[in-house]
């Protein structure tokens, strides 16, 4: 059973060692499928997830339980996978903009993935979207999160991101129908 | 915030939200649609047992980051060695420029010493040349008296024989000597 935040920190307080290993098992999962959906290669997300966790582990002792450990967490998370994706767009041979399209085709061989080609066809469509739409497309549509928490994790405004999410869904819906 | 018809109910309703319900609802739809069509299941998976290696992994990086962060020596230990490295690449090279600069300094000595020997040699054949001029011219002349029959040679002094060769002798035989 998940401990509360409370309970998490309290044992932090006393025992640095157990807490960390509560802490990693109760939210590694759910970071890991975050950040998969945003860099969606394996190696790299376990990659980010590493960094999440020794980022959220050195600033732990500065959290200041304004936000839900999780959400906390979560942004964390997010920032990481951010900055990994603009390190790797640097890094390629290819032009910034065809990064997208590099995932694409990975995708097309990745033995990682599970789904079908109906699956297939619109993880290619969310990949075609902009940074923030794709964030925000994936934690609506696949994680289901309430658009206030979003906000907090994104640090954006509620109508701002309702307006990006329904951007997200009409393009979507736009490249499946081209298709 | 939009007030409800009195006497109706004492519910408010937020800021344009019916405005923009018909929109919402749209959006919903599209939503709705695409879950139908595709489903909302996240269509990766990870290998075998990689959440409990994982978090070994994580824990183990953590603490080995504490373990940097408590110990600075370990955090330099990377550029400590690149230091290490760069002072043994220096101490050669100031190695190498030293020899050089010895084999130089050496050669350059050695072409004063030659130089100055040179110098010395030249001087010291001058005075040899000058002094084997001045015997040679002597001896020469008293040889040439000791070999001339008509001189006797007792009864002259060196001044008085040196006188009669200098009318009686021909220097360019002399000079053909040397």
């Amino acid at each position: 059973m998940d401990k509360s935040d409370k309970e998490l920190l309290d044992l932090y307080k006393t025992n640095k060692n157990a807490a960390l290993e509560l802490i990693i098992s109760q939210f590694q999962e759910r970071l890991y499928w975050h950040i998969r959906k945003i860099v969606i290669i394996h190696d790299d997300t376990h990659d980010v997830l590493q960094n999440t966790f020794i980022k959220a582990w050195k600033g732990l002792d500065n959290f200041q339980e304004k936000s839900k450990l999780y959400t906390w967490l979560y942004r964390i998370a997010t920032n990481e996978s951010i900055t990994f994706i603009n390190k790797k767009k640097k890094k390629q041979e290819e032009p910034i903009e065809n990064y997208q399209a590099v995932l694409s085709n990975y995708l097309d061989n990745d033995s990682l993935f599970s789904g079908d080609q109906i699956k297939l066809k619109l993880q290619k469509a969310i990949l075609k979207l902009p940074e923030q739409q794709r964030i925000v497309f994936n934690m609506k549509y696949f994680d289901d999160l309430k658009y206030i928490e979003i906000a907090e994790i994104l640090n954006l405004s509620v109508g701002g991101l309702k307006a990006s999410y329904h951007h997200a869904v009409k393009k979507i819906e736009k490249y499946v129908l081209e298709d | 915030m939009k007030e409800a018809p009195e006497n109706i109910n004492p519910f408010k309703t937020p800021e344009n939200y019916f405005e923009n319900f018909s929109e919402e609802m749209q959006i919903r739809i599209s939503e709705e649609n695409l879950k139908d069509k595709f489903g909302n299941s996240i269509p990766f998976k990870v290998p075998e047992n990689y959440f409990e290696n994982s978090k070994k992994m994580f824990i183990e990086r953590i603490k080995e980051t504490n373990r940097i962060k408590k110990n600075p020596i370990l955090l330099l230990k990377p550029y400590l060695s690149i230091a290490a490295g760069l002072l043994v690449v220096l101490a050669v090279w100031q190695l190498v420029l030293s020899n050089f600069n010895f084999n130089n300094s050496t050669l350059s000595n050695t072409n004063t010493i030659e130089i100055n020997n040179e110098k010395d040699n030249s001087q010291t054949a001058k005075i040899y040349e000058d002094e084997i001029i001045l015997y040679t011219e002597e001896a020469t002349i008293l040889e040439v008296v000791n070999e001339t029959p008509e001189i006797e040679n007792d009864t002259l002094n060196n001044d008085e024989t040196i006188d009669y060769l200098a009318d009686y002798i021909d220097y360019s035989d002399l000079l053909a000597m040397y």
